[in-house]
């Protein structure tokens, strides 16, 4: 039998929902009301047809994210809740960042609507860093 | 002869008021976002978005509603998004200028939708999340 081409192979292996992924925020993303701070749930949107970009924050330090994009933010997901919804995680290790990794959207058609809501639950359970 | 004729513009009310400003301002930032904004590759914001949410603006502030979070949407959209007494609302403009609308009640319950060219929908939008009586609280 021919093995899985690469990035079916990574499919097969669950991904660990206990590790913690960062999501870089744009200062646009954080809404500022009565003195508290809350993520927008545009951080967790994406109309470019592109899959989410995160870090494994267990493969990188908020000093290198910092050094590499000294204006965001970061905020911390559990990979549980990506998987929760039905999102799949796959490491993309960079030259540059070893701790790349794309979420990718559920199989098949994902109405507009959903992943609004998707987007809405993410933000929520979002944790800023920094 | 031709009489000497004056021209003078009419703008309408909801024009001079602060929160159109204001949220015109917001606005108006967003389109000073540079290429890759985000750090992920975004386009900066599309023209038809813009448009598009300057007319929404407009509609918006005749509705005197409290003033939303403004934010650019990675593809070149932009979202206003309001979180109030536990009802929550999110219109999303999208790139090709369509407008879009979540509203989260507050047991979660959540209704959504695609606004008309019209916005017709929007009085009845901006009821509901400033309304105080439970039992209008519906989309």
């Amino acid at each position: 039998m021919l093995p899985l081409p690469e990035y079916e192979n990574d499919r097969v292996h669950a991904f660990d929902g206990s590790q913690i992924l960062w999501r870089r925020l744009h200062r646009e993303w954080v809404v500022s009301e009565g003195g508290e701070e809350r993520i927008s749930s545009a951080a967790f949107i994406d109309n470019t047809g592109n899959d989410l970009s995160v870090h494994i924050a267990a493969l990188t330090t908020i000093e290198e994210v910092r050094q590499a994009y000294p204006h965001m933010r970061i905020a911390a997901v559990e990979a549980q809740t990506f998987l929760d919804l039905g999102f799949t995680i796959v490491p993309d290790p960079q030259p540059q960042d070893p701790s790349h990794a794309l979420v990718k959207e559920p199989a098949g058609h994902r109405s507009r609507a959903t992943r609004k809501r998707d987007a809405r639950t993410l933000a929520l359970k979002a944790q800023f860093i920094i | 002869m031709v009489p000497e004729v004056q021209w003078s513009s009419i703008t309408p009310a909801s024009e001079n008021t602060a929160w159109h400003r204001r949220a015109l301002g917001s606005l108006l930032r967003l389109t000073r976002l540079p290429e890759a904004w985000d750090s992920y590759g975004s386009p900066r914001l599309q023209s038809a978005a813009l448009e598009s949410a300057g007319r929404l603006i407009g509609l918006l502030s005749l509705h005197n509603p409290p003033f939303p979070h403004v934010s650019p949407v990675p593809g070149g959209g932009v979202q206003f998004e309001w979180e109030y007494f536990g009802r929550g609302l999110e219109i999303e403009v999208l790139p090709d200028g369509t407008v879009e609308f979540l509203a989260v009640a507050e047991d979660g319950r959540m209704s959504e939708g695609q606004l008309s060219e019209t916005h017709k929908q929007l009085p009845r939008l901006i009821r509901w999340l400033t309304s105080s009586n439970a039992a209008a609280a519906r989309v």
